[in-house]
């Protein structure tokens, strides 16, 4: 788990951070904060390892605030990127935008996870937009995902979920080295193969699939 | 000659050429007031002959007198400019500033004065009998010229005035702009409205605030760069079309299909683009009262892109198509021989086939 923080002087920026962080598994919000100072007394006090920080704030700039809280993994957050230089000047860890979306949050937390525990979270679950709504799709359970036009389907034993989105964007929030291309159109879970023949591949339950042949020597080499 | 007439009509013809037309004119009442002496003085000249009944010339020698006529080309619009500004300074600007009858009467005085009565008297006296018909065409003539040089020069004058003041306008307008869209204040506000949807447990508007704040910043952001990722375009052009369809209202006789094809080749392309004709496809494409449709095709392949973009036509009345006007206007600046964009009207069908290739460009960011 991960310790942390959040400051921001709009409470409601705070919400967000909020429910965000209730919906990552291995994030621990300790406390929240609308002003530097009791940040600070917090922070001395307990042991805290990652700090959510606007940048804007009244008082005093969350670039200066984040040169005074020593080692501690910091994510920027602010409305507009003109700081965006400065800030990776300081070694910060990430920069959200505001709005921030919740993908974007999750793929900034596991990168502070990376950096504190050398080695990636155990994902157990993704969330994916299906229209207006958020989809949970467990990893576990997911054998494959296709593309067709912009759009992926999950396919899931015995669930389908679509998603307006890029096999970029999937590989950003799925875990790494678990999940690999095999075609043009499709990613595969590689747990769930079961026979690889020359141009395709059977799934445990045993759905064939195509492999691409700029994909074959990649897949040869995860298996 | 449709696009001659709408020059002259539009008075660009007149800003280029309408002192060469001055110039020519003067040529020709040139030559038809002095045609006879002009020849006649020649040929005296080449042959020694002063017989006036014997005025019979060659090919060559007729030549030899138009062209030595049109060196005076040069003095002669010089006169004119001359004149026109002498015309202009004396009397259009402080007299005629006033549109006052008394100001009228006095300019009427004055030019005449000037014209008819110095002009004649000081100019043409030694040369001219002051009462010969000659005389008076030729400070006519003048009097013409410096006329519609002044004209010239007035109606250029404003026109500086117009678009300099138009231009201060559209600064103005656009520095309001801005401060209504200071970034900051736009996206803090609408992430606070993420964080009431989320405490109201509204998770619907909460991604429909951050796809409107996406289709914001892209608009924000990439107005102020050359050139953007052929990715970020895709997805403000999804945004865009997902909040769309939420606007339109879920009854049969409207039909929405929209497909998206890209092979994730990668490019930069000019932000703002695509979106002109998606925009403009949804924007007249819906209608309430009767069956209609919109159609987006879009593939991209080989950094080659192909937009097919149909609408049935709602509400013709209400296009006035500048949107169309302006892009098309980009696209031969940004990519002149590239792009390809063809716009009909049949069958109460409305249909946008763009096709631009990038294959052998490289722009850097």
């Amino acid at each position: 788990m991960i310790k942390c923080i959040a400051i921001d002087d709009e409470p409601l920026a705070l919400e967000v951070i909020k429910d965000y962080a209730s919906k990552t598994p291995f994030l621990d919000l300790k406390a929240t904060f609308v002003n530097t100072q009791s940040a600070l007394k917090f922070l001395l006090e307990n042991e805290i390892e990652l700090v959510f920080l606007d940048i804007k704030m009244p008082d005093i700039s969350g670039l200066d605030f984040a040169k005074m809280i020593g080692n501690r993994k910091v994510i920027f957050t602010t409305a507009f990127a003109e700081h965006a230089v400065e800030a990776f000047t300081l070694d910060v860890s990430d920069y959200l935008l505001k709005p921030i979306s919740f993908n974007r949050f999750l793929i900034s937390c596991q990168k502070v996870y990376e950096k504190v525990y050398s080695s990636l979270p155990a994902v157990s679950h993704i969330f994916v937009k299906d229209g207006y709504n958020l989809i949970k799709v467990n990893l576990d359970g997911l054998d494959y995902i296709a593309s067709e036009g912009n759009y992926l389907t999950f396919f899931e034993s015995g669930k389908k979920t679509l998603s307006r989105m890029t096999f970029n964007d999937a590989f950003e929030i799925l875990p790494i080295g678990k999940f690999l291309r095999i075609h043009k159109t499709h990613v595969v879970n590689l747990a769930k193969i079961t026979v690889v023949e020359k141009n395709s591949l059977k799934l445990q339950n045993g759905i064939e699939l195509p492999i691409g042949p700029n994909y074959k020597d990649e897949l040869l080499k995860q298996l | 000659m449709k696009e001659l007439y709408l020059k002259i009509k539009n008075s660009v013809f007149w800003e280029k050429w309408g002192v060469w037309v001055l110039v020519f004119s003067s040529c020709i009442f040139y030559f038809f007031m002095e045609s006879q002496e002009l020849i006649s003085g020649w040929n005296a000249g080449c042959n020694n002959e002063l017989d006036n009944n014997k005025v019979s010339l060659e090919f060559s020698n007729r030549l030899i007198v138009g062209l030595f006529a049109s060196l005076f080309i040069l003095p002669i619009l010089w006169i004119i400019y001359l004149l026109g500004n002498i015309h202009y300074y004396l009397l259009f600007k402080p007299i005629l500033s006033k549109s006052k009858t008394e100001n009228y009467i006095l300019y009427i005085i004055l030019s005449l004065v000037l014209y008819q009565g110095i002009l004649k008297t000081f100019f043409f006296v030694d040369v001219l009998n002051i009462f010969d018909w000659k005389a008076e065409a030729y400070s006519g003539l003048i009097w013409a010229f410096s006329l519609a040089g002044a004209l010239l020069i007035s109606f250029n004058e404003n026109k500086e005035k117009q678009t300099a003041q138009e231009i201060q306008k559209q600064k103005l307008e656009i520095k309001a702009l801005k401060a209504q869209i200071n970034p900051h204040f736009l996206f803090n506000t609408l992430n606070n409205l993420m964080g009431t949807a989320i405490s109201e447990n509204a998770p619907q508007t909460s991604l429909q605030i951050q796809q409107l704040a996406s289709i914001m910043r892209h608009v924000v952001e990439e107005t102020q760069a050359e050139y953007t990722p052929i990715e970020k375009e895709l997805k403000f052009l999804g945004d865009y079309i997902e909040l769309m369809q939420l606007r339109v209202p879920k009854e049969e006789n409207i039909r929405i299909n929209v497909r998206i094809d890209f092979d994730e080749n990668s490019f930069l392309i000019s932000p703002l683009i695509l979106i002109t004709f998606i925009e403009n496809a949804f924007k007249y494409g819906i209608s309430i009262n009767q069956a209609c449709f919109v159609d987006i095709l879009l593939t991209i392949e080989n950094k080659k892109i192909d937009l097919v973009c149909k609408n049935a036509i709602g509400n013709v009345e209400n296009s006035t198509e500048t949107g169309l006007e302006s892009v098309k206007k980009r696209l031969e600046l940004t990519y002149p021989q590239k792009h390809s964009l063809e716009i009909s009207k049949e069958n109460n069908v409305f249909e946008v086939v763009f096709k631009l290739d990038l294959s052998h460009e490289n722009p850097t960011v």
